[in-house]
């Protein structure tokens, strides 16, 4: 009989992280919101309990920041107390996030615990029944940056049946994220292991289907408007000779979505608050939810929807009716992509100079100066992303033909 | 809109636009006035003062921009005498030819316009709005329309100034953009200055620097945490340090105690040691001894006591004995008993028997009474042999209802008998009685014969009935067919007349017509009509014939004789009838009488029948008679009776026999029971007369000896039994004494007295060896037997100081533990405080909400500061771009216009005006400059203005007595440049001036 192991793959926990880009919540939604990373962690140690598995990796950044929030360690070692309770094994790698340089509490970990030293690449075995089913291979970043490929430090040790590799970082190919520990999907593969089980990169997303699975399973709690869609772990159940079968399970709380809404039939404001509350309803339906609510078409509302704060009003209008619910679906920002329903701006009014003018504008930077050199403002943000300099030059390139074409609108 | 485009896309390098006729409805001075301009670029409006020059320029910007609004500077120039308010423009342009532009008061205060264009359309402020490219009145007056005030102005033009017009022109023509930009700027200063505190984002990111530092002051307190379970961990090892020590001194001071407390008891076993010394050696003493002395001693009194007892006992019993007596035999005793026992049974059977024979004496005297009346006789033994068996009976009862049923049917067979023959008779007699009735034979043949006579006679007069009938049906049919007739005659007179009539008319017709055919046809009509007229009835006169002859056949029948033969023939038929009556009853008593007769012989027949039977059923009865003793003449009934009353006889017969053999029965145990007392009575004199009395001295007697024997033999056992036991006593007695001997003699003592001496010493000695053993248990179970122990703690004080130390000690470790223990727990409160508390990811949640809040005040901002850097970045092309080719251009003019006596125009940044360079080389500023030269270059930079427009639109220039100050030769230069000008605009210059009007032709000039 060939002997079968199971067990979750998860990472990026960031346990109580704050979500981004929230304001001005209502008490109710903002514990809730509080509370969710932990709620999705639960929900996996549920899981682990429910599936009788055998062990659950963690492939780094279960804390957000490197300071290692002590709440989060406390609720962690609760949660690995159950697990222990139920002979369920933790083998854990630590990440950027939750690096070991950072200067943290140390809490006592219960003896199911494992975590991989952040010297070199450790091989710790799973043992069931005084037998070794599995070698796991794991590395925990010493320092925020990890720069080099590590993948070379993964070695097969000892006999063992299965082999399976825990690693935090950025394979070739997946954008938008530090590239720490950098790898491509071919330095994997040649390492003849068995199951790969990776963290760092939010999405999930599988980069090898089989033989072995290379998976990214994501975060389990989405933390901010790009974060759609569920979150959650993947089970995995590998047997001698290296066949798995894995499936992704969702843990999340509050789920962040996008929604794109046509606004070509709609005529009136009063329209589309309803369409938007139908919207939300039929999301609320699903549990609780941020929405970002992406309006887009053509329509007559373009001079009414175009100014920002009517829209963030119409927004705070439908969020009124949130608090308290036992699923509360909040409408995060209601964004505008809407063209009017003529050709007005191709109309003779606007000199080629001047739109030429705004069209290659290059002084982004010099606009910002004053902000950027504000001591506070330079403690507590960044420099505008790329996206957010092109958001910002089309919002103000938009302020400025409302504002000289408002009388021409109202007039018409 | 979408039109506009168009027109847009097909945009030529501008649009000339001119003005060809003004229609004033009312305006100022003006009422119902047209006025015509040239076809020329240049049209040149003259008129002496209050002659409408500014008048007219307002009427033509109201017309295009609308009525001045009250509160504009700008007057409204409304008719003071009232009328209709307003007038129109014809104005003509490359894109859309001529148009006229209407313009009346209407509910705005600019009025409502109409643009009437070529091809009929009509429009309004839109396309106005169009036709001008978006220009508005301040722009427009800006730019195109000047006077000797706004010459003036020319000190305060600055670069800045040059660049707003400027900007007005190349691109909107309006300066909306810099109010935009003045509004960009103050939204964004309310939202971030800097250096400020106010505005919104600067409060918002002090806000978080407040947060940031209480979230650092959480997060310090989180680094507590470490501190604090390091402290925890050391305290809990002093706990636990402390714990140990006080064990150590608790177990010592424990053992100081127990030592203490054992001190008495070694005082006390050092006293037992010393006791057992002076004890003699060698005491001899059985276990027990003296435990067993007593015993001993005690049994022998005990058993002396007893035996005294039991002979006090024995003589007791003796004298007893010796005072008891009994007389008579105890063999009488068993007899009686025996006797005893049947005696109830002799006593009830006496009784008995007495009754018996008085019952038996009944019997027989009804015994004999029923034999005699059987049998004539009492001889029982002839009862004795009558069968009475059940089987009898039956066989009996079954004869003698047979034979009962014979005699009762020949009762009957009697009464038939009798009936019969009665019936009989009675039949014989009705038979006589009819044929008495009978006619005589002859007599009845006469009748026959007279009445056959005269119902021949009668035959013959039956028709007249008939007769009579055919004659009413007859006359009946008669008198209809007349009726019928007379109708039909009616009918055809009354179709004569009417024919006739219609003849006579014909007639008349056929003359007026002379138709003579038709008069013809008619008449053959008539004629053939006649022809078929009513004829006389044949059939009625053959009836009337008919009924003729019968009336007088009816006549000759009519007379009396008919009626007496028909009386005479009924009284004939009437004898005949009853004698026919007669005959028939007679033949049916004949027929009855011959039945009776047969029944009659049956009946004789059945008696035969029923002596056969009887003759059978004697032959079967009369042996039972016989044998039931009854004679041959009892009927049947008797027979069965008899049966019962013999039966019953031979039952008390019976009866009978049973009482004298129980009396017998009785009389022999009498005897039997006497044959035994009798003699028992005689041996103890009892001489009573009844049995009974006997009886009962005799039990009196018997019982006594029965007591007084069984008496003495219990008192015999007893004294056995009391003898047996003063034995035993004897025999235990004298052991005892030799047990008692032995002891002393162990003890190795003479006499009791001695024996006890030494017990006691004995004694003595076992209770101090058994303290010391006890003691020495003691020590054992406190662990302190070993022989240090035993010998260590002597001193008592010594072991108190210790003691004490000890105490002191432990107080000292318990208070210290106790403030351990405090600390510890405060530790513990302050750590599950820090554990407990989400203070730190709270308060993480919330600086991070509102630095998302800072962040999109920081975009808004953002948004803002780019659209402001877009103006800006505009502005710098227009003054960087644009202005360069404007001074040029200004240059130009003035140059033109000074006839080459200036060549530069200068316009420094941050300069308040222009400065200009003279051809020798002086630069001079707009001030230093002769009012005429200034004015001079007022009106190049206006020029140059209105062309710099070229691109957008060429609209009309307005010039309002603007060269006062100059020279005819500068005038002349001026104008040149008007001419220049008027290709793209039409140039409208008002003047009061006449001599200005030399510089321009005829045609170019409208005096007002």
């Amino acid at each position: 009989m060939t002997r079968r192991i199971t067990f979750i793959h998860t990472a990026d926990l960031h346990l109580d992280s704050p979500f981004t880009g929230l304001e001005h919540l209502p008490e109710s939604i903002f514990k809730r919101i509080q509370e969710s990373t932990f709620t999705a962690f639960e929900r996996v140690i549920e899981l682990a309990a429910k599936e009788k598995v055998d062990f659950i990796l963690i492939a780094g950044d279960l804390y957000d920041d490197e300071d290692r929030s002590l709440k989060a360690q406390l609720r962690l070692k609760k949660q690995f107390e159950r697990l222990n309770e139920e002979g369920i094994q933790v083998f854990i790698i630590f990440g950027n996030h939750d690096h070991t340089g950072g200067n943290w509490v140390h809490i006592q970990w219960p003896e199911n615990v494992h975590i991989f030293s952040d010297r070199d690449v450790e091989c710790i075995p799973f043992v069931r029944d005084g037998k070794v089913l599995a070698n796991i291979y794991g590395y925990s970043y010493p320092t925020r940056s990890v720069t080099e490929n590590i993948v070379y430090k993964f070695q097969k040790r000892n006999e063992a049946p299965l082999h399976i590799g825990l690693l935090h970082g950025t394979a070739s190919g997946t954008e938008g994220h530090e590239p720490y520990c950098p790898f491509t999907i071919q330095n994997l593969l040649e390492k003849d292991f068995d199951y790969w089980a990776l963290g760092h990169i939010h999405k999930r997303q599988i980069l090898h289907r089989s033989d072995p699975p290379i998976i990214y399973p994501g975060n389990i709690q989405g933390r901010h408007k790009k974060e759609t869609g569920e979150k959650g772990v993947y089970l995995v159940e590998l047997a001698e000779g290296g066949k798995s079968a894995y499936r992704f399970v969702p843990v999340f709380d509050i789920l962040w979505n996008e929604i794109k809404l046509s606004v070509n039939e709609i005529a009136a404001v009063g329209e589309l608050y309803d369409h938007i509350r139908a919207v939300k309803e039929q999301q609320r339906r699903n549990g609780s939810a941020l929405l970002t609510i992406m309006l887009d078409g053509a329509s007559s509302l373009f001079w009414d929807l175009m100014d920002q704060d009517h829209l963030d009003e119409l927004a705070q209008i439908l969020n009124e009716e949130e608090e308290g619910k036992n699923e509360f679906v909040w409408i995060v920002s209601i964004q505008h992509q809407i063209v009017p329903s003529d050709d007005f701006f191709s109309s003779s009014y606007i000199s080629k100079d001047f739109e030429q003018i705004l069209d290659h504008f290059h002084q982004f930077d010099e606009a910002m100066e004053p902000l950027y050199k504000n001591r506070l403002f330079r403690r507590f943000f960044q420099s505008f992303t790329e996206n957010e300099k092109e958001e910002l030059i089309k919002e103000a390139k938009t302020m400025i033909y409302y504002e000289l074409f408002k009388q021409e609108w109202k007039r018409s | 809109m979408s039109c506009l485009s168009k027109n847009g896309s097909g945009r030529k390098k501008g649009d000339k636009m001119k003005i060809k006729e003004l229609h004033i409805y009312g305006y100022g001075k003006f009422a119902d006035k047209k006025i015509s301009f040239s076809d020329h670029g240049i049209q040149v409006i003259y008129g002496l003062n209050e002659a409408g020059k500014s008048t007219l320029m307002s009427f033509i910007h109201s017309m295009l921009f609308g009525f001045p609004v009250k509160q504009h500077p700008d007057k409204r120039f409304e008719p003071k005498a009232g009328g209709k308010y307003g007038g129109a423009l014809i104005i003509e342009c490359e894109n859309f030819g001529t148009v006229k532009v209407e313009r009346v008061k209407g509910r705005a205060a600019a009025g409502d316009v109409t643009l009437y264009f070529q091809d009929g359309r009509t429009g309004g402020d839109k396309e106005l709005a169009e036709i001008l490219k978006g220009t508005d009145r301040p722009t427009y007056q800006a730019i195109f329309s000047f006077d000797l005030f706004g010459l003036q102005k020319v000190y305060e033009l600055n670069r800045e100034k040059l660049g707003k017009y400027l900007f007005l022109t190349s691109v909107f023509g309006s300066d909306q953009l810099y109010r935009l930009e003045e509004k960009l700027q103050r939204e964004q200063e309310d939202l971030f200055k800097p250096n400020g505190r106010k505005p919104l984002l600067n409060r918002s990111l002090n806000e978080l620097m407040e947060d940031f530092a209480e979230l650092q002051h959480a997060k310090e307190q989180q680094r507590a945490y470490n501190f604090l379970i390091k402290e925890r961990d050391s305290l809990e090892k002093q706990l636990k340090d402390c714990q140990n020590e006080k064990v150590t001194l608790k177990t010592e001071r424990k053992k100081v105690e127990k030592q203490i407390a054992v001190l008495p008891l070694l005082e006390r076993r050092k006293e037992c040691l010393q006791l057992l010394k002076d004890f003699p050696d060698g005491i001899q003493f059985p276990e027990d001894g003296l435990v067993r002395l007593e015993k001993l001693s005690a049994r022998r009194d005990e058993v002396l006591e007893q035996l005294g007892r039991v002979q006090e006992k024995e003589k007791g019993i003796e004298d007893s004995l010796s005072a008891l007596k009994i007389d008579g035999r105890p063999a009488d005793e068993t007899i009686f008993e025996e006797l005893k026992s049947q005696f109830p049974l002799i006593q009830k059977q006496l009784e008995e028997q007495k009754l018996f024979i008085v019952q038996q004496q009944m019997l027989e005297g009804q015994i004999h009474e029923e034999l005699i009346y059987i049998f004539g006789h009492q001889d029982e033994n002839a009862i004795k042999k009558i069968d009475t068996s059940v089987r009898m009976k039956e066989k009996i009862k079954d004869a003698a209802k047979k034979y009962e049923q014979l005699f009762q049917r020949k009762k009957l067979l009697d009464e038939q008998y009798e009936r019969a023959q009665y019936s009989l008779e009675e039949c014989e007699r009705r038979i006589k009685e009819y044929e008495s009735f009978l006619l005589d034979p002859s007599e009845r043949e006469r009748l026959i014969e007279e009445q056959s006579a005269i119902e021949q006679e009668m035959a013959q007069t039956a028709d007249k009935h008939y007769l009579k009938e055919q004659i009413a049906q007859l006359k009946a049919k008669i008198n209809e067919r007349e009726k019928k007739n007379r109708e039909k005659l009616k009918k055809w007179k009354i179709l004569t007349v009417s024919l006739l009539s219609v003849f006579a008319f014909a007639i008349v017709l056929s003359f007026v017509y002379k138709n003579w055919l038709f008069l013809t046809a008619f008449l053959s009509f008539i004629i053939v009509f006649f022809f078929f007229r009513p004829q006389d009835d044949e059939l009625l006169k053959h009836l009337q014939i008919e009924h003729g002859q019968l009336v007088k056949k009816l006549d000759k029948q009519n007379d009396s004789r008919i009626l007496e033969r028909t009386s005479r023939l009924k009284h004939i038929k009437e004898i005949l009838w009853k004698d026919q009556q007669v005959r028939q009853k007679i033949e049916i008593e004949k027929m009855n009488y011959k039945g009776k007769e047969q029944a009659y012989e049956r009946i004789l027949s059945l008696y035969d029948e029923w002596e056969h039977e009887k003759y059978q059923l004697q032959h079967l009865i009369f042996p039972f008679y016989e044998h039931f003793h009854l004679p041959k003449e009892a009927e049947g009934s008797q027979l069965l009776e008899q049966f019962e009353r013999i039966a019953s006889c031979q039952k008390l017969i019976r009866e009978k026999r049973m009482l004298e053999e129980k009396v017998r029965l009785y009389e022999e145990n009498l005897n039997q029971f006497r044959k035994k007392f009798e003699p028992l009575c005689e041996y103890y004199n009892i001489r009573a007369d009844s049995i009974e009395k006997r009886y009962s001295e005799l039990r009196r007697i018997m019982e006594e000896n029965v007591k007084k024997r069984s008496q003495k033999e219990a008192l015999m056992k007893q004294l056995k039994e009391v003898q047996e036991e003063k034995t035993k006593f004897r025999l235990t007695f004298q052991s005892i004494e030799r047990e008692l001997e032995k002891l002393f003699q162990s003890a190795g003592a003479a006499s009791e007295e001695e024996y006890r001496k030494i017990g006691m010493l004995k004694k003595e000695r076992e209770k101090i060896e058994t303290e010391l053993n006890w003691i020495e248990g003691q020590l054992r179970t406190k662990g302190l037997l070993t022989s240090s122990d035993m010998n260590d703690y002597q001193n008592e004080r010594a072991l108190k100081e210790r003691e004490t130390f000890l105490e002191e000690k432990e107080e000292e470790l318990e208070k210290m533990e106790d403030s351990i223990r405090k600390k510890l727990a405060e530790t513990e409160i302050e750590i599950r405080k820090i554990e407990l508390s989400g203070l730190y990811s709270e308060l993480k949640y919330s600086f991070e909400m509102k630095r998302s809040a800072a962040k999109k005040l920081a975009k808004k901002w953002a948004a803002m500061a780019v659209a402001r850097e877009m103006l800006k970045h505009t502005t710098n092309y227009v003054r960087n771009e644009k202005m360069p080719k404007l001074l040029h251009k200004m240059e130009y003019f003035f140059r033109i216009a000074t006839s080459g006596e200036y060549e530069n125009i200068y316009l420094a940044e941050g300069s308040p005006s222009f400065s200009v360079k003279r051809k020798d080389g002086l630069v001079f500023t707009a001030e230093e400059l002769s009012q005429g030269t200034a004015e001079q270059l007022y009106t190049a930079i206006r020029f140059a203005l209105a062309e710099s427009m070229q691109k957008r639109i060429h609209l009309p220039l307005m010039i309002d007595d603007s060269f006062v100050n100059f020279d005819h030769l500068r005038i002349k230069n001026i104008v040149s440049i008007m001419r220049q000008l008027s290709d793209h605009h039409q140039m409208l210059l008002f003047t009061c001036h006449q001599h200005i009007l030399s510089y321009f032709q005829d045609e170019e000039i409208i005096y007002l």
